[in-house]
């Protein structure tokens, strides 16, 4: 842990289930196991894994939605478990950008009030500072400023998720969390946000956790990247070095299912994978 | 043509408006036409807006109200749909036209059992009853691919995975042994793992049974691996038609070129090309291609509707470079 | 400020004009009938509510009895004094049925608003605290939904005393389960949804989601859900000034018109008629309101 790790993950599990009065039998259920990761300032890391790998769950323990069971997550120092004047701090270091593009955004305010709700969370809320920050972000991330009274379904998705990213830049956070943020998008708008978030990244400085299923996805942006099986990281290391030389079967599943140019690509990435997971909490 | 040769599906000139803001109508799917052959493996390539989904809907006969066929024919060996009254199509869905459709979490109803869901369509298509019906629904589960068939008959569809669903609704749609397989995006909302594993089994299941599969995606990569041929929609309409491998190796239209360069992994980097501006929607009305705005080889004769020209049972573009041989391969 | 490497023009101010949609849609079709009568007929209950007095020069509640039971204008007998005819105390039934329009508007407005702040805050409250919260508020919507309405009324109207706060009162207390329970389910509908997920993990504060967020998402269906329960006000009151827990008599209501007639069906048939067909037309055009409202509300289906 150095200072220029901007979130430590310490060892951090976060349970469900268990006993109690009405359910004795009732098994815990690890959604994340004993998970450590540092994500240094600037940069992008990754996680990667299938549904149900515990990704999303990491990432909603760093935006302090789900607590952990047990372990610590810091950013920039600050415990995400405490309250009162740390809580504050870490309003104004996090941010997120959601999976959904259709119901991450209140269908009942313009754009221009979603955008600038993290604004007044964090006290700027003078009319004309909001107004023009949210002509700057509206800019930034590709958009026309005179659209910010139009409403979220007057936007296609990939527009939307530009919202989203511009929603999540307005109190300048240190760190955002994007959670599956181009899953939902086609193919060819993908590259789009991408991009941009690429380049928002080198213009500003911003660090970013991206979880996704997609492998390129997470290739594209991370310097390093996690996979996550089963609440555990199984393998982690700079993408490079994932790509090359990939240790656990998992991983080398993960990079088999990207598809390629290879004519045999459908046989050779299915003989690699598992047969399907266990479910939660069902019968296997 | 003989009846060997006709098509299994075959949609001729289909055209579809459906109401815009403001109170008009606006053209989703213009003069669209392509076929699958008979127990062969189409994909049909679009991003959002581009009218596949709605083409798809169309061939079902599960059109929204709202949308209307303005013109077109939908032939099913032969046999217009678009004629068919929606009892007579009601009739037909299951039977000899199935649907896969894209989210498997919405597509199983939460009430009942999974051997209750696949014995239903068993009984009603194939008349099976009781005694027979028990075995026809695990050899069905079996035949998915489900691990455990036996012991998934009294589990609900929440006790599944989203993979393990969506082979539940193609055993479904297969249950009723349809000429036609329609998939529409089957695998958006499935992750990267599962997808590779869900397309293989769609095309062995294809290749085994020798229904014509009509794979509708917007992953060209996706459709590339499993079809033999590929149609590409852009802005309502068809822009390039041809065998998979001469769409992947050799595209023509500058949107399939560009939807091809825009992830590319070259050993261990990813770069991304993406195509600048949006896709038309449905209430935008352009003079000519409705590629045109975002088409870095644009020329002026782009302002000019192009049409789909190409050689008999060869490659099919709608593209004045292409047609007028100038733009640069 | 950078270059916008990802976007070209067509996304900002400087597009060419949506040129005209190719398929136009005929003119007929864009008629709302349902919804523009609806709207025409509830102006004119409010009209009807609010100048009474200067449409009729009758009173509506002085008798007469010389002039009973006289038939509407077109039929043999009757005038143009009384167009719509008198009833059994002689007096005017256009003039009670426009007066009546009075009490019924006072009555629903303030009785459904009653209803709705007290429904929605419970059922805002139920659906996104969940928990025991919810257990509580929603065993004590069972409670009342369980108790027979009408008795309830019946007994709370003896003790307070018949007078117009009171109806509305007890109405509002009446109706405001049924709302609560809608909104409920809303409510954690809508919980689920991202955009409440992401204002809880941005730190916005309990209140800020509850009115920001969730209300105005609920709006189309509180609308709708309170247009539906006007039917049920308008029939209550008027089963409850009968049982003379309402207004007292001679208070003109054309709930009460309805029961005035009720024994002279075939000779005066027109005391009940006109009230009650006053009643149905108003109650279909708060529905068709309703759904205006809603669509209005909702800017996906503004436009539309």
């Amino acid at each position: 842990m150095t200072d220029s790790d901007l979130v430590v993950l310490d060892d951090v599990t976060v349970s469900y289930g268990g006993r109690s009065l009405l359910r004795p039998k009732r098994q815990t259920f690890a959604a994340v196991d004993r998970v450590s990761l540092t994500v240094p300032r600037g940069q992008t890391t990754g996680i990667v894994g299938g549904t149900g790998a515990g990704k999303s769950t990491v990432a909603k323990v760093v935006m302090g939605m789900v607590p952990a069971t047990s372990g610590t997550v810091r950013i920039a120092g600050h415990d995400v478990a405490a309250s009162g004047a740390d809580r504050l701090k870490l309003q104004r270091l996090r941010q997120v950008v959601l999976q959904d593009p259709f119901s991450s955004l209140n269908p009942r305010m313009t754009v221009r009030d979603i955008i600038a709700e993290p604004l007044m969370l964090v006290g700027r809320t003078r009319r004309a500072d909001i107004d023009a920050r949210v002509e700057e972000l509206l800019t930034l991330v590709g958009l026309s400023p005179s659209r910010a009274k139009l409403y979220p379904h007057q936007f296609s998705g990939g527009q939307r998720q530009r919202i989203s990213i511009a929603r999540a830049l307005s109190p300048s956070p240190e760190l955002i969390v994007l959670d599956e943020p181009t899953s939902a998008l086609d193919v060819s708008v993908r590259a789009q946000i991408l991009l941009l978030l690429k380049r928002l990244q080198d213009e500003l400085g911003v660090t970013y956790l991206i979880i996704s299923h997609d492998m390129l996805t997470v290739a594209y942006l991370a310097s390093t990247v996690a996979v996550m099986a089963a609440g555990r990281i199984v393998e982690i290391g700079p993408t490079a070095q994932l790509f090359r030389s990939p240790q656990h079967e998992y991983t080398r599943e993960l990079l088999a299912s990207i598809p390629n140019t290879s004519g045999s690509w459908l046989e050779q990435a299915d003989a690699q994978s598992e047969p399907d997971p266990v479910p939660i909490g069902g019968s296997a | 043509m003989s009846a060997a040769e006709r098509p299994a599906l075959e949609v001729r000139g289909l055209t579809i408006s459906v109401p815009t803001r403001g109170g008009g109508r606006g053209i989703a799917v213009r003069d669209v036409s392509f076929s699958v052959p008979a127990g062969g493996r189409a994909g049909l390539v679009g991003e959002s807006g581009s009218g596949k989904t709605m083409t798809s809907l169309a061939i079902m006969g599960l059109l929204p109200s709202a949308a209307r066929v303005e013109a077109g024919e939908i032939l099913l060996d032969g046999d217009n749909l678009l004629a068919k009254s929606q009892r007579e199509m009601q009739r037909l869905r299951g039977k000899r036209l199935s649907m896969v459709m894209q989210d498997p979490m919405t597509a199983l109803d939460p009430c009942f059992t999974i051997g209750s869901q696949v014995a239903q369509p068993l009984h009603q298509h194939r008349g099976l009853s009781r005694g027979k019906l028990n075995a026809a629904v695990v050899e069905s589960l079996e035949q998915v691919r489900l691990s455990t068939a036996r012991d998934r008959l009294r589990q609900y569809p929440h006790q599944l995975s989203g993979g393990m669903r969506q082979r539940v609704t193609s055993a479904i749609a297969l249950a009723g042994q349809p000429r036609v397989l329609i998939a529409d995006e089957p695998t958006t909302a499935l992750d990267a793992t599962t997808q590779v594993r869900y397309l293989k089994l769609l095309r062995d299941l294809q290749e085994q049974t020798n229904f014509a599969l009509l794979l509708v995606a917007h992953d060209l990569m996706v459709v590339q691996h499993v079809c033999e041929r590929v149609i590409v929609m852009y802005g309502g309409e068809v822009v390039e038609e041809g065998t998979a491998e001469d769409v992947f190796n050799a595209p023509r239209h500058p949107y399939t070129q560009a939807l091809l360069g825009a992830i590319q992994v070259v050993d261990d980097t990813v770069t991304l090309t993406p195509i600048n501006g949006n896709a038309p929607d449905v209430a935008d009305v352009l003079p000519g291609c409705r590629f045109q705005p975002r088409c870095a080889h644009a020329r002026d004769v782009c302002l000019t509707p192009p049409a789909l020209v190409g050689e008999d049972d060869g490659p099919v573009t709608r593209c004045w470079g292409v047609q007028q041989g100038w733009l640069a391969t | 400020m950078t270059a916008n490497l990802d976007t070209p023009p067509t996304d900002t101010a400087d597009q060419p004009p949506v040129a005209k949609p190719l398929v136009r849609q005929r003119r007929w079709q864009k008629l709302r009938l349902g919804r523009d009568l609806s709207l025409l007929v509830l102006a004119l209950f409010v009209f009807a509510a609010i100048f009474a007095p200067l449409l009729t020069p009758h009173d509506p509640v002085d008798n007469s009895l010389m002039d009973a039971l006289k038939p509407p204008m077109w039929m043999a007998g009757g005038s143009w004094e009384n167009i719509l005819g008198t009833d059994s105390f002689g007096r005017d039934v256009l003039t009670r049925l426009l007066y009546g329009a009075r009490v019924s508007l006072i009555v629903v407005v303030f009785s459904l608003l009653i209803a709705v702040v007290i429904g929605t805050s419970v059922g805002v409250l139920a659906g996104y605290a969940g928990g025991k919260t919810d257990a509580i508020l929603m065993r004590l919507v069972d409670i009342m939904l369980a108790l027979p309405s009408l008795l309830v009324a019946l007994v709370a109207a003896v003790a307070l005393g018949p007078s117009m706060r009171n109806l509305v009162l007890i109405l509002g207390l009446l109706i405001w389960p049924n709302i609560a329970r809608l909104i409920r389910g809303e409510t954690m509908a809508l919980k689920n949804h991202e955009f409440v997920a992401y204002a809880k993990a941005i730190g916005a504060p309990r209140w800020r989601i509850l009115l920001k967020h969730v209300l105005p998402n609920v709006m189309p269906t509180l609308l709708v859900a309170a247009t539906l329960e006007v039917a049920n006000v308008i029939l209550t009151e008027a089963s409850l000034s009968f049982l003379g827990a309402g207004l007292p008599p001679p208070a003109p209501s054309w709930g009460v018109m309805i029961d005035d007639g009720r024994a002279l069906i075939a000779t005066g048939w027109w005391i009940s008629m006109f009230a009650g067909l006053a009643i149905i037309v108003t109650v279909l055009a708060f529905n068709g309101f309703g759904d205006w409202l809603r669509d209005r509300y909702d800017p996906q289906t503004r436009d539309l």
